[in-house]
């Protein structure tokens, strides 16, 4: 507060002359009234103290001359109204010149004191005014969150601080003209700006900017620019981090769906999509080889709605210059410009009118080219960068997830195929013993009551015992019968899953309540499959369940076929205890299917399995 | 065995009359052999026997059997199916057909019964008498 009311008193413009004439009359006048009142009660010699306050403030208001000019006036009144003899000039005519002298010399001296102090405070206020105006434009640009938007503002704040009438720094070459002029700013020698003021400022306002201005200036812009550059560094590697969590989060999610075991389309469309936003993609693709030299499409993503993509499953040829091609010929990741040339190559997903730049990356399962992962960017002048690298991660879990399904299938196969060979074999067992010793044995049996109906009646011992033969026979093709029923049941090749379950409620000891939906023959397996849950199911529940019905309800719909036996037992049933129960869950499960038991304690047991009926 | 014939639909008769005449279609060798010599020392003439689908339709055209035997197991082909046509294309007087087979009854209970056959007979219980008390059944 006081240093800006005694900077304002400062910057006061001097007054003019002839009111400095005026004041230094007035004051050696005055002065010389009030010595003369003083006279009166005081000696003469300390009164030309009285006159040293006019020159003091006529020294310091207008300067030295002024001041000298009031310090001999003063002398002069001093002279003629104090020193005795009064009214008279004693300079030359007595000792008391001395006194005079003296009290000249020191009105001089006063008078230099009071005008080289006005310059020294002047020059103080300048100082203290040029460390705020560093300090502000400090403050200013280190607050600044970009140096060059700030610019204007701290110009503006300079020009005002410093009372010029424009300022303007320049970042970059020189920009000084005939009616400007660029004070160089530089770092080390190094000149990065300017910092331009109009040509025609005092020459001493220009110094003082050079002087005093610029090189604080340029320590601010200096740790401005390097806070904007650590800025930047700083933003730009927390863009880096966040693009490395969002491709981590975004490969875990895939990672889980693949470690979940869900299906390789499922894990095609997530690769696709998720790739598409990693690496900022227009269209994403994944295609798969095959060997006629076409590709089939397994999924693919578009970061924008318009023109619906290929349905998957589409078959296209190999188009030579395109890239699925060069990634089949290199086996390794390639990049292409798409244009007139290319663009039937990915025309059928990326528009055919776009150009731009696709890549694609190999999809290696088991060392075999499997198939292609594509991105494409639109836009020619666009050169994506790092995708190649990010892909490969992608590809990676879809690599896993194909051998994992590959695996899975081969296994599901696997046990398909050792279900369907057993029960070949079963079935052949079954026939052969049907066609040979059953037929054989039957046709025994008629010749062994041929040879009793042609005994003559005088031996009926012989009759006998060839009757108890024949029904000893008849007996071991009882057993024979059972046996093969328990192998292969014929009736469910005859007839189908409809008989064949009727034949086995008829033969259960527990009374059945049976509903078969089904219309037409399912393939073998599935009937298989169905008879034998059916059929161990029963035998369950006539030995453990203590039920009164069986409630069994089998149909067939939308491609599955589904079981459901419910008894009234006594429940309580553990599924791995009965050895018959797993045989027929590997047997379900090989064909892809699922079954269930529950069975609470009191409350009867009930058994669900799912089939898919699948192809023929 | 009754010698007396007096109605005049049985179709079956013993000695006297004349004898019921039979074709066997089934493909075992030795059964068809067994069950003729039974079937005939029964006193029913087993006129022809047959092996597949197509022979026994041949051979039904030609004899026109009383009576038809048919396995219900003819290898890849099925009786219940040789009934079905065997039934349809004996236009006027059709013949008596019974299933046969070494299965059971009851493993073919709906089969058995949705066949225009007038039974089924387990193999093993295959005799003239047998037959005789289905027909005699089926013009009850």
């Amino acid at each position: 507060m006081r240093a800006r009311w005694l900077s304002s008193l400062l910057r006061m413009a001097r007054p003019p002359l002839v009111l400095g004439v005026v004041v230094g009359v007035v004051c050696v006048t005055a002065e010389t009234l009030l010595a003369l009142l003083l006279v009166r009660v005081a000696s003469t010699s300390p009164l030309g103290l009285v006159y040293l306050l006019g020159i003091l403030l006529v020294s310091y208001m207008w300067g030295l001359p002024l001041g000298m000019a009031t310090a001999l006036g003063s002398a002069l009144a001093y002279d003629l109204f104090l020193v005795p003899p009064t009214h008279q000039v004693t300079l030359f005519s007595s000792w008391s010149w001395i006194a005079l002298l003296v009290f000249l010399v020191v009105a001089l001296l006063v008078s230099g004191a009071a005008a080289l102090l006005r310059s020294l405070l002047l020059e103080a206020d300048e100082r203290r005014c040029e460390a705020d105006v560093s300090a502000g434009t400090a403050r200013l640009l280190l607050r600044a969150e970009q140096l060059r938007a700030a610019l204007p503002v701290v110009a503006r704040r300079l020009a005002q601080d410093l009372g010029l009438p424009s300022v303007a720094i320049e970042l970059g070459p020189a920009g000084g003209d005939r009616r400007r002029a660029a004070l160089p700013l530089s770092d080390e020698g190094a000149r990065f700006g300017s910092l331009v003021v109009p040509a025609d400022l005092p020459q001493a306002t220009l110094r003082r900017l050079r002087e005093r201005v610029v090189p604080s200036l340029e320590a601010a812009l200096v740790a401005a620019r390097g806070r904007e550059a650590v800025a930047c560094a700083l933003a730009a590697s927390r863009d880096e981090l966040a693009r490395v969590a969002e491709e981590q989060a975004a490969l875990r999610r895939v990672a889980t769906l693949v470690a979940r075991g869900v299906s390789p389309t499922e894990i095609f469309n997530a690769v696709a999509g998720e790739m598409g936003l990693i690496v900022n993609a227009d269209h994403t693709a994944i295609e798969r080889y095959e060997p006629d030299r076409t590709v089939v499409l397994m999924s693919s993503w578009s970061a924008s709605s318009g023109g619906g993509p290929p349905p998957v499953g589409a078959r296209r040829r190999l188009h030579e210059d395109g890239l699925s091609a060069l990634v089949l010929r290199s086996g390794q990741t390639g990049r292409i410009m798409v244009d007139e040339r290319t663009a039937g190559e990915l025309g059928r997903w990326a528009r055919d009118e776009e150009n731009g730049v696709a890549i694609g990356g190999p999809i290696l399962v088991e060392g075999r080219l499997w198939g292609v992962m594509i991105a494409f960017f639109r836009g020619v002048e666009r050169q994506p960068e790092g995708v190649e690298e990010r892909m490969q991660d992608f590809t990676e879990l879809v690599v896993t997830a194909i051998s994992n399904a590959l695996t899975r299938d081969e296994l599901a196969a696997s046990r398909a195929r050792v279900v369907a060979a057993s029960d070949e074999t079963r079935h052949r067992i079954e026939r052969d013993l049907h066609d040979g010793a059953q037929q054989r044995l039957v046709s025994l049996g008629l010749q062994l009551r041929m040879a009793e109906t042609a005994v003559p009646p005088e031996l009926p011992e012989l009759r006998r015992q060839l009757s108890h033969t024949a029904e000893g026979l008849a007996l071991v093709l009882e057993d024979l019968r059972e046996l093969s029923r328990g192998i292969h049941p014929a009736i469910l090749s005859k007839g189908g899953l409809g008989p064949a379950l009727k034949m086995l409620a008829r033969r259960s000891s527990v009374p059945v309540d049976l509903r078969v939906g089904v219309r037409e023959r399912l393939p073998e397996r599935v009937e298989v499959a169905v008879y034998y849950i059916v059929s161990e199911s029963l035998t369950n529940v006539a030995k453990h369940a203590h039920a009164s019905l069986v409630d069994i309800d089998v149909h067939a719909t939308g491609g599955r076929a589904t079981v459901v036996i419910r008894d009234d037992g006594t429940g309580g049933a553990d599924p791995a205890k009965g050895s018959g129960l797993i045989g027929l869950s590997d047997r379900v499960q090989a064909l892809d299917g699922t079954i269930e038991i529950t069975s609470p304690a009191g409350q009867g047991t009930t058994l669900t399995a799912v089939i898919p009926v699948g192809d023929r | 065995m009754a010698a007396t014939c007096n109605d005049s639909e049985m179709l079956r008769c013993h000695s006297e009359r004349v004898a019921l005449r039979c074709l066997i279609v089934d493909d075992s060798d030795h059964f068809k052999e067994a069950a003729r010599l039974l079937l005939e020392a029964d006193g029913i003439a087993v006129v022809g026997t047959a092996a597949t689908f197509a022979e026994a339709l041949r051979r039904f055209h030609e004899l026109r059997p009383d009576l038809v035997l048919v396995d219900v197991d003819l290898g890849e082909e099925s009786g219940f199916d040789l009934v079905m046509r065997l039934w349809e294309e004996a236009e006027g007087r059709r013949p008596r057909i019974i299933l046969i087979s070494t299965y059971d009854e009851q493993d073919y209970a709906e089969l058995i019964a949705t066949s225009p056959a007038v039974a089924f007979l387990s193999k093993p219980h295959l005799s003239g008498r047998a037959i005789d008390d289905i027909l005699r059944k089926a013009n009850a």
